[in-house]
């Protein structure tokens, strides 16, 4: 009896021993891990990337930046070893590593970084475009040393340029054209694209030397599944260790309760708001634009549509949690003062639907444009709709395919090209929000410096705050002028930023638990597969971890332990056992 | 002759069945804000709520009444099919009529048309020209309306050269019967069974286009129609959750059995009014 109940304490340990065994294994380095992209992102080079996310963010793991933002969106050095600025912030020494190599073994050099800023200058992508034209000369002082010499001052070159435009290799691209013909992805980075196939996969091995440290998984196989329903189908069923998409919020329940699933979220940057064609009337009214907006209960939005992950949108643009952000400028909602501003601009006059009538009788009845391949945004604006019908604006939603949409509100992508809507559902990526320079993007009437201007707003107060701030070169002084920009649009609502969804991300933690969470980004980043410091710092993010268990307790579980606890055991065991032998002989 | 019979009989029991439940379908669409317990646009409850006495089928991603929204969504998919396939079966017969009749450089041209029309994969098509206009009523009625004809005019035109060489037809016409006289009286009167058994082909194939339309999102997201429900219960995962029994199998099956109704009637229709179609 004494011997069988010692039985089972050894199979009941050994059965521990071997689940221990299997966690660590998942956290130490893997083999290979399968992780599904919810978009068919083209070659993933910085030329034919389709997407700002999931796109960019993996061509990110195959081309290095010369900057980059670290979990907490701090830039730290990458490519750079060392670096200077001079005092005017317009001329830039940066010195690279020594141990710099493109995935087919040339060595990276100074020769490349010159070539790859003249050469976006060439091609047709005006996010490149923009950061390489605000260089005036680049001169080579040998293969690691080179200096940057912007055209004017520019305090965030490092921030909202070096750290965001990728180097890629001359010896690939010169001479080349166009750039999006060159079929090859060979770039810096911790992995190395070895196969893709077009709606099918991506296949991706790491980098053994790379400069940061090996990375912690050594293949990485992609399968493009555009179903993001597929995707969380494939997670929930093992076949997949994480996908791009984000957790759709009604599904955070349902995962919660699988215990090899973990999700992480945190503060999603990318906004989803109500923009105003400021050119039409009576959308040109600022005070009509706040009428709208005090009839809008954004409450209800999140609530109904992101199940409340989502954080509010305030009346100016950057989330609280972006390094411009600041948590005065919310917005309320208030029928009696949305009807008393109707009331105020003469729109007193009612039909028989309940509708109100501007100064010659005509009804204020309005188009809204929405995406209808989003159905969040779709019912976003289809909830709109019954609110501003309570304070009598009529508002008819017009679903329109994405391109089709994108050419009424933002024809050729070029705000100088004008506009063709009233009201529109729309959206800016998370990046933005790190942009000290993205107001005047958003806002400036001189569509050379409002590119984003899609609204067409023009407020002279606002242009002139604008200069200043391209001006100004102290810290202080700026981050004040953002404030003051700020208030200038909190109080003419040119969009009304309704909510930023969180970013929810569900991995299988048995397959692999290294995951960084990158604030208002995901889970895909660099920092997910390099044992990094700046990667593991992750405060503000919270975390609803199913299984208490983190990649740094298992790597240093105290085997010795183990050992203590199995000798004595079979030594005891074993005792027991030539004992009872002994009695039987007996 | 027994054999005929029974299956003459069994056509008249399928044909039965698909009236009856036309008909049912009929008064639930005349007096869906009669028997829908909340307005489908009224967001009356918490979203994704499970089926209780107060919502039946639960609540949809903003907290809208799913059987509501089904009640009325009959009105939508039955009114969409009617239209659709009248617009279809004028243009059909119309050209047909034209084409089988009169002959010619207006055959030839018809016929070409007919044959473009005829060899581009219809669903893409249809995908093609949504895509670039907003899904409304209208604008969904006039796709499919626009697109659907060609098999239509085909069998008219072939049905109606037949008829035109007919001995009557011709000493109508030695007569000195007019054409316009002919067509209407005779050619029209002949192909009329055609007619009704292709519409209620058409009207079964208009639902399924509508709902795939609305499912792939290309429909408008606002209006309340089965295939909007099955779009919005997909991209809202209720595959992936315990929604499906009541988001997506219960307009599922009022999809398939508007489309049996048609069926069964057609096919009644046919084997009454025309057994050799």
């Amino acid at each position: 009896m004494k011997y069988k109940s010692w039985k089972k304490i050894f199979v009941i340990m050994l059965i521990s021993i071997m689940c221990i065994t299997n966690v660590a294994a998942a956290h130490s380095s893997v083999d290979t891990l399968t992780i599904s992209i919810h978009t068919d992102e083209n070659t993933l080079t910085p030329f034919t990337y389709v997407r700002g996310y999931p796109g960019i963010e993996v061509a990110r793991l195959v081309f290095d930046s010369l900057f980059t933002l670290d979990a907490n969106n701090q830039v730290i050095p990458w490519m750079v070893e060392e670096y200077s600025v001079d005092e005017n912030f317009q001329v830039y020494e940066l010195t690279l590593r020594d141990d710099l190599k493109w995935h087919d073994g040339e060595k990276v050099t100074t020769e490349d970084v010159k070539f790859a800023f003249e050469y976006a200058l060439t091609q047709n992508s005006s996010r490149w475009r923009r950061i390489a034209s605000e260089i005036e000369e680049m001169e080579i002082l040998d293969e690691r040393n080179i200096i940057i010499t912007l055209e004017n001052s520019n305090l965030d070159f490092i921030s909202n340029g070096l750290a965001d435009f990728m180097i890629y290799p001359k010896h690939i691209y010169d001479g080349v054209e166009d750039a999006t013909l060159v079929e090859e992805t060979v770039g810096s980075g911790m992995y190395q694209l070895l196969e893709y196939r077009s709606e099918q996969y991506y296949k991706f091995k790491a980098v053994e030397d790379y400069f940061m440290g090996t990375p912690k998984v050594k293949n990485i196989t992609m399968p493009i599944i555009n179903d993001s329903g597929a995707n969380f189908q494939a997670l929930r069923a093992g076949e997949i260790a994480a996908t791009t998409a984000q957790l759709a919020p009604e599904l955070v329940e349902t995962f919660e309760g699988n215990r090899n699933i973990n999700i992480k979220s945190g503060p999603g940057f990318g906004s989803t708001l109500l923009q105003f064609n400021t050119e039409e009337y009576p959308f040109n009214d600022s005070k009509f634009r706040q009428a709208i907006a005090y009839a809008i209960d954004i409450d209800e939005l999140i609530e109904r549509i992101t199940l409340g992950y989502a954080d509010k949108g305030n009346l100016g643009f950057y989330h609280p949690n972006s390094p411009y952000g600041r948590q005065t400028s919310t917005h309320s909602y208030n029928i009696e003062k949305s009807n008393e501003l109707l009331d105020m601009l003469g729109f007193t006059e009612k039909n028989a639907q309940g509708i109100r009538l501007d100064a010659e009788g005509t009804p204020l009845e309005f188009e809204l444009l929405v995406n209808g391949g989003s159905a969040p945004r779709s019912r976003t604006a289809e909830i709109i709709i019954s609110q501003l019908m309570d304070v009598g604006i009529k508002v008819n939603i017009v679903a329109l395919e994405g391109n089709t949409l994108d050419d009424r509100v933002w024809p050729g992508f070029d705000v100088s090209h004008g506009r063709n809507y009233e009201m529109s559902i729309w959206g800016w990526s998370g990046p933005m929000q790190l942009n000290s320079d993205a107001l005047i993007r958003l806002f400036a009437s001189d569509f050379a410096k409002g590119n984003l201007n899609i609204g067409g707003y023009n407020n002279d107060v606002f242009d002139d705050l604008a200069e200043k701030f391209a001006k100004t070169l102290n810290l202080q002084d700026r981050d004040d002028l953002i404030q003051e920009m700020m208030e200038v649009i909190e109080g003419e609502v040119p969009f009304l930023t309704l909510y930023y969804g969180e970013t929810i991300m569900a991995y299988d933690s048995t397959k692999y638990d290294g995951w960084v969470m990158q604030d208002g980004m995901g889970i895909i980043n660099k920092f997910s597969f390099l044992d990094l410091d700046t990667a593991v710092a992750q405060e503000g993010v919270v975390s609803t971890e199913v299984e208490e268990v983190s990649n740094n307790q298992s790597s240093s579980f105290p085997w010795w332990v183990v050992l203590v606890l199995i000798i004595p055991a079979t030594l005891i065991l074993k005792r027991r056992k030539n004992r009872e032998d002994d009695e039987e002989v007996i | 002759m027994k054999t005929l019979k029974n299956l003459c009989k069994s056509e008249e029991k399928l044909g039965l069945i698909g009236i009856a439940l036309l008909v049912f379908f009929l008064i639930v669409a005349l007096l869906a804000p009669t028997i829908a317990p909340f307005d489908p646009y009224e967001r009356v409850g918490k979203s994704f709520d499970t089926p209780s006495s107060i919502h039946l089928l639960g609540t949809n991603d903003i907290g809208q009444d799913i059987f509501s929204e089904i009640i009325y969504g009959t009105r939508f998919s039955l009114s969409l099919a009617l239209l659709a396939s009248f617009i279809a079966i004028v243009l059909g017969v119309l050209i047909g009529v034209i084409s089988g009749y009169f002959q010619g450089v207006w055959e030839s041209f018809f016929m070409r048309l007919t044959d473009f029309i005829l060899i581009i994969p219809f669903l893409p098509l249809v995908i093609i020209i949504s895509a670039y206009f907003s899904g409304s009523f209208k604008n969904l009625a006039l796709v499919i309306g626009l697109t659907a004809w060609p098999s239509t005019a085909r069998i008219i035109r072939s049905q109606v050269m037949r008829i035109r060489s007919k001995d009557y037809i011709l000493n109508l016409k030695a007569m000195g019967g007019r054409d316009s006289y002919i067509l209407k009286r005779h050619i029209l009167r002949e192909v009329l069974p055609i007619i009704v058994y292709r519409f209620m082909m058409m009207a079964n194939s208009a639902i399924l286009i509508e709902a795939s339309l609305s499912f792939l999102g290309l429909g408008s997201p606002t209006i309340k129609s089965w295939g909007t429900i099955l779009y919005y219960a997909q991209v809202r995962n209720a595959f992936l959750t315990d929604a499906w029994v009541w988001w997506i199998l219960p307009p599922g099956i009022c999809i398939s059995l508007l489309s049996v109704a048609f069926l069964f009637s057609g096919y009644y229709v046919e084997s009454r009014l025309n057994p050799k179609v």
